[in-house]
């Protein structure tokens, strides 16, 4: 099964969605409150094979139930039995080789629209329509349970935890002799479960064991038994143990890979499986293989294979996925829009992951200015009342030189408020009128110059010192430093200017402008030094040092350089 | 009664394609129910012509005590009818109270639907197979519809070519050695 459409009115955060998915892979991204998680409840709720399914007011958007929600979902490569002329099969849509969905199936692939309304009476009403019968008919949970649709991820832990508060429970506190009875009766029946003929739960139990091992779930899923979970103190049942242990023990991870894998099974003619966080308590090497295993399973040659749909928060998972399976979720003033990552992205998303997972992008053109950045993140965090670059989810995005235009341009048309931090000599000419038309702020220096040159220009004397000091903390040799700036074309100038030879000039900045150097010479060769080959900024931590340099700087403030960064700072923390 | 392409109910109940051939009270209708209670966990499709054909088959298949599950009896115009007013665009007919010269219509209308791909796996995911009762009485264009059906599902008709007494208006009259025996069971011998 595939969903084809979704639409949402006015369903707990979301006011309004119109969603086609793009494929069978299909990862939500999205700051936090972007309705992700809201989308795969819609979905779930759609398809629900529950009959009682409470609403609350919450279950509204903004909490106002007056004008009713609706959830609307087209859903194709149905279960053959639901294509019955006594079921859904004279109230089917169709779907082309586009995708476009058709009111009558004709010769397309069948496909149906199905609706759930919850009015302000809090009563659910299921149905299946169409531009034909725009009221529908009625759906009822027995046609809904035919279509395999699975939400994983509440209901996981839910499965290993124990009731409480019985009244089985209450009776057997009442007194020690009922509880010492109660653990005894408990532990007589376990053995007694342990020694039974299991008859058709040993196949069942295989099955569990293969499927987990094919996620990657590890040892702990390799020996499972079914025991009764005995606990004194809640209910008991019969759940899935290894080595005696109950699996609701096992790590977070495991638990979400076997309830993973057993919603798999459960559903082998193509589900459409619905998992929050796919994530949740995996390490990367389990995300990686969860979903190229995911993949194989969902969108293998055969049609009808199904379909995931999940949210991810893990720049490990990105890394995984191709480009076009990665969705944006954005919602502003209610309305949410989904939109795929074209392929041809396929590279910035490996390079740039975590800038995908962000609410606003700063993209920055080297690595010096996203460590000048989150160096600035400690003073600008303190200016404004402790919120920090992470919590207005800003992240600095490296725009790897003359492709910053194109990145920043591309999370743009995500819909990411995007803003650009770049140099103003050549490497980056950006196309101003198509980014202002796209709202991208682009903060440049002054005067055709990279960031080693503002700083250079901007700092105070004591500051270009400082940054001497720290290249020699990191390892330099002052001789070896003096000796590079010597080589540059104003130290060569200034050398024939003042009559002095390059190998004279001292040990440090303050030896130059000893040996004749004027400080501003001192200041233009030391930029071109570190600009140069040396590249002596161009790294994170570096750009972080530089960055500590300018934030302790009593005068750039009023210069071009701290001009921008405020820029910068000011567009941080807008909106 | 000349059974061709089959000896019996049992038999019947298997074949892709037969047909039955036999004068009034040699018990065709009591043919049918036998076969469909021959098979369980089937569904079949009875169409007749008539609302009187239709009781009759559903009071055999009572009394036989075939779930109900098991089968679907409908004339063959009420059957057209839904079909073809499922689908109005693909059919090119929505009236769904048709007047008697609208009649003529319904069966094209449905054979429209039925042959698309989406028909056809309609058909395959709603019947094991179809059974029509009366068959001398079928129309060119009902005919027609019933190979449509055949082309997916085993279909089994059965009549007395020297009743065919109706023929409305002009409609031509399915001929039982040109058309039934030709086409249907041609087919089933490919």
């Amino acid at each position: 099964m595939r969903l084809r459409h979704l639409s949402v009115e006015r369903f707990r955060g979301i006011e309004r969605l119109d969603w086609s998915p793009a494929g069978r892979v299909v990862a939500l991204i999205g700051p936090g409150d972007a309705t992700k998680t809201t989308i795969l409840d819609a979905i779930g709720l759609l398809v629900t094979p529950r009959v009682a399914v409470t609403f609350s007011d919450a279950d509204f958007y903004r909490a106002d139930p007056s004008a009713g929600f609706r959830i609307e979902g087209t859903i194709s490569e149905l279960p053959r039995a639901i294509l019955a002329d006594d079921r859904l099969g004279l109230e089917l849509r169709g779907v082309d080789e586009d995708g476009v969905i058709h009111d009558e199936p004709g010769d397309f692939e069948p496909a149906v629209t199905m609706r759930l309304d919850v009015n302000d009476s809090l009563e659910p009403t299921w149905s299946v329509v169409s531009e034909r019968n725009p009221d529908g008919r009625v759906l009822t949970a027995r046609d809904r349970a035919l279509l395999g649709v699975s939400r994983v991820g509440d209901s996981v832990e839910r499965q290993f935890t124990f009731g409480r508060g019985t009244a089985l429970t209450r009776l057997a506190t009442s007194t020690d002799q009922l509880k010492h009875t109660m653990a005894a009766a408990h532990r007589l029946a376990r053995d007694a479960v342990a020694s039974a003929d299991l008859g058709d739960l040993s196949r069942v139990i295989e099955q569990a064991e293969r499927a987990a091992a094919e996620l990657g779930a590890g040892p702990v899923t390799e020996d499972l038994e079914v025991r009764l979970d005995a606990s004194p103190n809640g209910t008991s049942a019969l759940g899935l143990h290894s080595n005696d242990i109950p699996l609701s023990a096992a790590g977070l991870g495991t638990r979400r890979l076997v309830a993973l894998g057993l919603e798999l099974l459960g559903t082998e003619h193509g589900a459409v499986l619905c998992v929050d966080e796919i994530e949740g308590g995996l390490e990367p090497h389990r995300v990686r293989h969860l979903l190229r295993t995911l993949r194989q399973k969902v969108a293998g040659k055969e049609p009808g294979q199904g379909q995931a749909i999940f949210t991810t928060h893990s720049a490990v998972a990105l890394e995984e996925l191709h480009a076009d399976e990665i969705s944006v979720v954005r919602t502003s003033n209610g309305v949410t829009r989904v939109r795929s990552v074209p392929s041809d992205l396929a590279a910035m998303v490996r390079s740039v992951p975590e800038a995908f997972l962000a609410r606003r992008v700063l993209v920055c053109e080297g690595k010096s200015e996203i460590g000048v950045v989150r160096a600035l993140d400690r003073v600008w965090t303190a200016r404004h009342e402790g919120r920090s670059l992470a919590h207005r989810g800003v992240v600095p995005a490296l725009g790897g030189g003359s492709e910053t235009g194109k990145r920043a341009q591309a999370f743009a048309q995500l819909g990411y408020p995007t803003a650009v931090l770049a140099d103003s000599d050549a490497s980056f000419e950006p196309d101003h009128e198509a980014l202002a038309a796209m709202g991208v702020e682009v903060v440049r220096w002054d005067e055709n110059c990279c960031i080693e040159e503002r700083a250079a220009k901007d700092l105070s004397w004591d500051s270009i010192c400082a940054l001497f000091e720290i290249l020699v903390a990191e390892g330099y040799l002052p001789d070896q430093l003096v000796d590079i700036i010597a080589a540059t074309p104003v130290s060569v100038a200034a050398c024939e200017r003042v009559g002095v030879g390059r190998t004279s000039l001292g040990l440090s900045l303050c030896d130059m402008v000893k040996a004749g150097f004027s400080e501003t010479e001192v200041r233009l060769s030391f930029a071109q030094a570190s600009k140069g080959k040396a590249a002596w900024f161009k790294r994170i931590d570096r750009g972080e040092k530089l960055g500590e340099v300018i934030a302790d700087d009593p005068t750039a403030g009023k210069k071009d350089l701290g001009r921008k960064l405020a820029d910068v700072e000011r567009w941080c923390f807008a909106g | 009664m000349v059974l061709r392409g089959v000896t019996g109910p049992a038999e019947l109940a298997l074949a892709p394609r037969a047909y039955v051939i036999a004068p009034a009270g040699c018990g065709k209708t009591e043919l049918i129910a036998s076969a469909v209670a021959e098979v369980p966990g089937r569904r079949e499709l009875v169409l007749t012509h008539t609302h009187a054909g239709v009781g009759a088959l559903r009071a055999r298949l009572c009394r036989r005590e075939v779930h109900a599950a098991q089968f679907r009896v409908e004339t063959i115009a009420g059957f057209a009818l839904r079909v073809a007013c499922a689908y109005p665009m693909t059919s090119g007919f929505s009236i769904g109270r048709p007047r008697e010269s609208e009649w003529a219509d319904v069966y094209a209308a449905a054979t429209r639907v039925l042959s698309t791909r989406s028909g056809k796996e309609i058909l395959r995911a709603s019947y094991s197979g179809v059974y029509v009762d009366e068959y001398q009485d079928c129309v060119t264009d009902q005919h027609a519809l019933v190979l449509t059906l055949a082309e997916v599902l085993p279909t089994r008709v059965l009549g007395d070519p020297l009743q065919g007494i109706f023929g409305f208006k002009g409609q031509k009259i399915v001929d039982w050695d040109r058309d039934v025996d030709s086409k249907l069971l041609c087919q089933a011998r490919n």
